[in-house]
């Protein structure tokens, strides 16, 4: 038994695709790259898989973390599961791993926001602080080249929809359709250093 | 790049609309587009329904791959937009997109729909209008797409056929290389002069140039040696059915009378367990997938059924793939073979034993005797399933009550058997009205008025005193529109077009699906629905599908529709032939040798 944390890439058209739908999506490709994966017991076998926190649609990732089991695992095995993914996810890392859960240890993110053919100006930027502070914990914030820059925690409470609707209330965008998202790590906070740890 | 602040404006759509992985594309085994070559027929084919429903239709994994291996022509697709991607595209005026070049559907050179059935129609309205395609062909210009449309609905185009260039009757697997070709040998000559020469195909019927004979349904005769495709197109969301489709065998030998599919995709043309399972080895490696469906009209007929589950006993056991049935037969060897294939009785089995009495499954020719039924209930139950559900027709040709009041007593029967078997025996009925069809024995009956249907279907479902039993029937509004469409002729596309204009979408969904609209747009352009849904027809009448000829001749249908009225069962063609009409005019083993 082999349990692989990997941090994978979710870009372009694909970043569309429900987060949910992300545990097929491997295991399909795992199977097509000769993978064998463990399959968790009970009346609905399925393999065994821990997402990282909820990615929304539409929010592109860029060091997104989730954990799989192997029955068997070797270094050829990364490569060969990259040349069967889809278009817009790529594998970036991996390691074996052991340890708490990755929802344990998943516990603050960086998201970077911005307008579509528009910069986030400071107004913004205090919209989102107080809706991270109302439904989670904010570690940082800044703007940087026009994107807000936030380090957010409890990320079970506090997600890209909840900014989103925030901004919109404050008339500063109209939704969705004109912010692009990116959310640029995951890890787990260190209060000492006052930074996000890697998960591998 | 989509990833590029401000850089396309369709994300910006595809974030303002539910599912918008429905037209993101980039799925695995899809693409890659070939190069930009002036020369490749470029075809996009389009389906009239929403992405998960027609991701799940194998006619056209099997059309794209084929496409693809011809040196001269390319594939993609485009599915129906849902309603609130409609609107989007439509006030930001953005043009409809193929999924793997993302190029406006407008641009390709063939826009190819299937015909599947009667309720989505409008959508195929939707696919063109939002391409910027002229409804009608007449209206067509140069640099417009060939619309080109096949699959059942082609053997009754008339209501469609203003807006289809050309109708193509038959296996795809052999019409669509011819047809691809011609059009890529005249490239560089105008579209009436292409639409010209396809006319001259067999098997395809240019609505615009009469044909003087009959339109000859094309078949493929030996699955074998035909094309079939190596590789699938995995969405990457859930979609309805959601696994490896292999077809086993085509046509079907049976004779159910009220059947279109059965008499249409006549002859019966069987594929080899040797090449069905190489297939679904390569299929397996190359998509992902982990169940495997075995299709057909009637999976539990094939003969070489017995030798692929040898085949693939090992990997079944090893739970490494899993293998279903589209439907089974009614009896105990079906569900024998079903134990065979699922280790665990998940849920239930389905039957469609149509008719609630021996003498109405007679009339329509169903071989299912009240034995049969039985022997099938006593497997289910004794293997370990727990429930049932059962599917069943009203509205049927010499239907009497006693025949409505049999589906009572199967259902109490099941009931009492999975009793006896300590199952649950939970019972679900599926009561549909019948629908007489183009090219069936019943093409001259008169269907049930809805108001009929609806007393019927309330009488069975509200007459049952078995707690375990649950009885739901169609919407008789959607049965009568689809009845219409069913044996209409061309009058009915204005009722189409109006009815979209009117906002008309998605009918086979009740959710969308406006009975009142529909009857207004009928009243305001003066057609009589009941003439062409309820109407009994006269055997001497020209009927609006007599042009096309699906191989099943009309000797044999009135000989059937004698025989149904009478109650007079005909065998199954495997054991003697019937004379269909495909005696003697095909190679295909059992109807050559007469």
């Amino acid at each position: 038994m082999f349990r692989i944390r990997i941090i994978f890439e979710k870009k372009g058209w694909i970043t569309f695709l429900n987060h949910l739908d992300l545990p097929v999506l491997f295991s399909r490709a795992a199977r097509r790259a000769g993978l064998s994966q463990e399959f968790t017991q009970g009346f609905s076998p399925h393999p065994h898989i821990s997402l990282g926190p909820a990615l929304a649609a539409g929010v592109e990732g860029v060091q997104e973390p989730a954990d799989f089991w192997f029955n068997e695992w070797d270094d050829s095995c990364a490569v060969r599961w990259n040349d069967k993914l889809p278009e817009g996810i790529q594998i970036l890392k991996h390691a074996e791993v052991e340890g708490p859960s990755l929802s344990k240890l998943a516990t603050a993110a960086i998201y970077r926001i911005s307008g579509v053919g528009f910069e986030l100006g400071s107004d913004a930027l205090e919209t989102l602080q107080k809706e991270i502070a109302r439904t989670g914990i904010l570690y940082e914030a800044s703007i940087d080249k026009g994107y807000a820059v936030l380090t957010v925690g409890d990320l079970e409470h506090c997600g890209a929809g909840n900014l989103v609707r925030s901004l919109k209330e404050e008339g500063i965008c109209e939704g969705w359709k004109d912010l692009h998202l990116i959310r640029e790590c995951v890890g787990t906070w260190d209060a000492e250093t006052g930074t996000i740890l890697p998960l591998i | 790049m989509l990833s590029e602040r401000g850089a396309d404006p369709r994300r910006a759509i595809l974030a303002s609309v539910k599912r918008p992985s429905r037209y993101t594309g980039g799925e695995w085994g899809s693409g890659p587009v070939k190069s930009p070559d002036s020369d490749l027929v470029r075809v996009c084919y389009a389906f009239p329904d929403v992405y998960e429903v027609g991701m799940s239709y194998l006619g056209y994994q099997i059309l794209y791959g084929l496409t693809k291996t011809l040196p001269f022509a390319d594939a993609e697709r485009v599915y129906t937009p849902w309603p609130d991607m409609e609107e989007a595209l439509r006030s930001s005026g953005t043009k409809l997109w193929a999924l793997e070049s993302r190029r406006p559907v407008s641009e390709f050179d063939v826009v190819g729909f299937t015909l599947q059935y009667e309720l989505s129609y409008t959508n195929i309205l939707t696919i063109l209008d939002l391409a910027g395609v002229p409804f009608r062909s007449e209206n067509r210009k140069e640099g417009d797409p060939i619309v080109i449309a096949g699959g059942p609905g082609a053997l009754a185009p008339e209501p469609m056929s203003p807006f289809i260039d050309v109708f193509c009757v038959g296996d795809g697997e052999i019409l669509v290389p011819e047809v691809l070709r011609a059009i890529h040998e005249l490239k560089g000559r105008s579209r009436d002069e292409k639409i010209r020469a396809l006319s001259k195909i067999e098997g395809v019927y240019v609505p615009l140039i009469k044909p003087d004979k009959p339109v000859m349904r094309r078949i493929a005769e030996d699955l074998d040696s035909v094309f079939y495709n190596k590789d699938m197109i995995v969405p990457n969301t859930g979609i309805v059915h959601d696994r490896i489709a292999v077809q086993v065998f085509k046509g079907c030998t049976r004779g159910c009378r009220f059947c279109q599919a059965g008499m249409i995709d006549r002859p019966v043309r069987e594929r080899s367990a040797a090449s069905v399972a190489a297939q679904v080895e390569e299929l397996l490696q190359k998509t992902g997938w982990e169940e495997v469906g075995l299709l057909s009209l009637a999976t539990c007929d094939w003969s070489e059924m017995g030798e692929i589950l040898k085949r693939f006993g090992p990997m079944l056991k090893n739970n490494q793939i899993k293998l279903s049935l589209p439907s089974l037969r009614v009896d105990a060897f079906s569900v024998n073979m079903a134990a065979e294939l699922e280790s665990i009785r998940k849920g239930g089995l389905t039957f469609a034993p149509e008719a609630g009495t021996q003498r109405m499954r007679n009339v329509i020719n169903k071989g299912v005797s009240d034995e049969d039924i039985e022997a099938a209930l006593e497997a289910t139950f004794s293997h370990g399933w727990e429930r049932v559900k059962l599917y069943f027709m009203m509205g049927l040709p010499t239907e009497m009550d006693e025949d409505l009041a049999g589906i009572h007593e199967i259902c109490n029967k099941a009931v009492s058997i999975a009793k006896r078997h300590k199952r649950r025996g939970d019972v679900s009925v599926s009561l549909a009205g019948f629908v007489p069809k183009a090219h069936t024995p019943f093409q001259w009956e008169a269907q049930l008025d809805r108001h009929t249907l609806r007393e019927r279907g309330r009488w069975v479902k509200n007459n049952i005193r078995n707690r375990k039993v649950s009885i739901s029937y169609h919407e008789p509004e959607q049965t009568y529109i689809e009845g219409v469409f069913a044996r209409g002729d061309a009058r009915l596309a204005d009722a189409v077009e109006e009815a979209w204009k009117r906002g008309e979408r998605f009918d086979g969904w009740s959710e969308f699906f406006n009975f009142e609209r529909w009857m207004q747009v009928f009243d305001d352009l003066g057609i009589d629905p009941d003439s062409y849904a309820c109407r009994e027809r006269s055997l001497d009448e020209i009927l609006p599908w007599d042009h096309i000829d699906s191989g099943v001749s009309k000797q044999f249908l009135l000989r059937e529709r004698e025989k149904a009225l009478i109650g007079d069962v005909t065998r199954d063609c495997r054991e003697g032939c019937n004379a269909c009409g495909w005696q003697g005019r095909t190679a295909v083993k059992g109807c050559s040798n007469v």
